[in-house]
């Protein structure tokens, strides 16, 4: 798996670290920072909730062959 | 001519084929039964609003997201077509960050967000900790019964919120009743704008006073960075200000209200809070799923053709959402979704709404919850219900649902 982020469109809600903090973080703003942009399979359903839950689609998550 | 009260239902606004919205829940604990049945019927619904204009209503969990997330709708109450949520609506917010479109919408609030991520909230946790049991003292040594709302949950949100932006707490009566009046639906045009007046007169002053003697604060920190030409101009800081500080108690006080009762009304539920606090964050999600409380918005209009659930929206056509009609919603949640469990996964809820208007304080309202309900129910076992059910006011005609007081003893 590999995330990538359009931080353009997060609005700072934190969506994102909630469900997966290991993954995702905020700045001093709040916008979106990236901790680990090929997470580990465990991390996998919480990063796929994340993008499900972000209300701006500002996480984009890619299917990778390992 | 007297402008209408905006929830007297007009004889001839409401029609078999437009009901008139908002609708009272019809049980104090469900949505109202009419969207229930247009969620399972699906698709969009025409309903009339207080000025007898008619839009459509999304009652689908998918639907509500699909039209808060899209480009294609306008949170602009300037709009002609916008529909208002009371008469005052367009004078008082019009021009407002939260009631403008990105990129303009998302310029400005990236000037607030700041304040309230995850972490700045977090960090507020003993804070707030350490005023929950100063409310719990106080509710002790009074001795049963009190009015919860009263006592705690009105006054743990106020005190938050008052800490950050630097407003002084001691003039909560104030800002409470400022508030009431931006959320009563069934007060008179004049009324409400006198509020707004008397609001928008002591928040200058305290802006002014910011301005002279500047501290570690929010409005402060406004001031100094975020005013002028690209900020905010110098006569929106103080309605800002006062649609932060509404924002920022009213609603909290009234889930804390709301999740309390609710808890008290499943003593599994709050025996498995009890036990278990580290669901202290779960059962905060499923509180707001479960009352969904910001009953009359968010409202949109189209500013392209669009569809949503099957059901073509025409440009300058207006979408209104139920949020708990879509945290209600079996497709989202399961068949159980009107049942409260504090150990479901109830985080796709939409009671912050959804899109880039999705709550800005959201992360406070959160740890707000999250710190109180533990507490309480660690610190006082016993607490219940000092009158029947039946017998609790909860507020019938109001943008924001909740409780006008609530009769707890021990
Ligand atoms: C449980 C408590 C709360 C609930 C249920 C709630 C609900 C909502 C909802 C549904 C929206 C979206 C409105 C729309 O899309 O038109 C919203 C936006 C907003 N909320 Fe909250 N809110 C809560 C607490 C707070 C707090 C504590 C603050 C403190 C500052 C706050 C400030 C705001 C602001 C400024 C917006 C507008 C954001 C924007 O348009 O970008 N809210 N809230
Ligand atoms: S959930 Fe989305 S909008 Fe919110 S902070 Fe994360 S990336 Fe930004």
């Amino acid at each position: 798996m590999k995330v990538t982020l359009d931080e353009e469109k997060c609005c700072a809600a934190g969506q994102c670290v909630l469900a997966a903090p290991d993954v995702f973080d905020q700045d001093d703003d709040g916008i979106v920072v990236l901790l680990d942009a090929a997470p580990p399979a465990e991390q996998y359903a919480a990063v796929h909730e994340a993008a499900q839950l972000c209300p701006a689609a500002a996480i984009v998550v890619h299917a990778q062959e390992d | 001519m007297t402008p209408p009260v905006t929830t007297d239902v007009p004889d001839s606004a409401a029609e078999e084929d437009a009901p008139f919205f908002p609708a009272p829940r019809t049980c104090p604990f469900s949505a109202p039964r009419q969207y229930t049945e247009f969620r399972e019927a699906g698709g969009l619904h025409k309903v009339a609003i207080w000025d007898g204009s008619r839009h459509w209503l999304a009652t689908r969990h998918e639907d509500i997201r699909a039209v808060l997330a899209s480009p294609h709708f306008s949170a602009d109450v300037r709009r002609p077509e916008f529909p208002l949520v009371h008469s005052n609506q367009r004078e008082h917010e019009g021009g407002l960050f939260l009631r403008l479109d990105d990129p303009e919408h998302a310029r400005l609030r990236k000037m607030l967000t700041h304040e309230f991520s995850v972490r700045k909230t977090r960090a507020m946790s003993d804070q707030l900790l350490a005023v929950t049991d100063e409310l719990i003292d106080a509710m002790l040594a009074a001795g049963g019964p009190v009015d919860f709302v009263k006592e705690f949950a009105l006054p743990l949100p106020s005190r938050a919120i008052c800490v950050i932006l630097g407003v002084p707490y001691e003039d909560h009566e104030l800002f409470q009743r400022h508030a009431d009046a931006g959320t009563d639906l069934s007060i008179p045009h004049e009324e409400r704008a006198r509020a707004h007046a008397e609001a928008f007169a002591y928040y200058s002053e305290l802006v002014e006073r910011k301005r002279r003697e500047p501290a570690d604060d929010m409005i402060s920190r406004l001031i100094a960075d975020h005013t002028g030409p690209d900020g905010f101009s110098p006569e929106q800081l103080p309605v800002l200000v006062n649609i932060l500080v509404g924002a920022g108690h009213e609603t909290t006080a009234n889930m804390l209200g709301l999740g309390t009762t609710a808890l008290l009304l499943n003593p599994d539920q709050r025996e498995l809070l009890r036990t278990r606090p580290e669901l202290a964050p779960s059962a905060a999600e499923e509180m707001l799923r479960y009352w969904g409380i910001v009953s009359t918005d968010p409202r949109r209009v189209a500013t392209e053709d669009v569809e949503i659930g099957g059901q073509s929206v025409r440009k300058g056509e207006a979408v209104i959402v139920s949020l708990v009609a879509g945290n209600r919603d079996p497709l989202a949640f399961g068949p159980d979704a009107d049942e409260v469990d504090i150990a479901r996964n109830a985080r796709g809820h939409v009671a912050f709404g959804f899109g880039t208007h999705q709550c800005l304080g959201q992360n406070l309202a959160r740890v707000e919850m999250q710190v109180a309900w533990p507490r309480l129910f660690a610190r006082i076992p016993d607490l219940r219900l000092a009158v029947d059910v039946d017998a609790l006011p909860f507020k019938t005609n109001s943008i924001v649902y909740g409780l006008e007081s609530l009769p707890v003893t021990w």
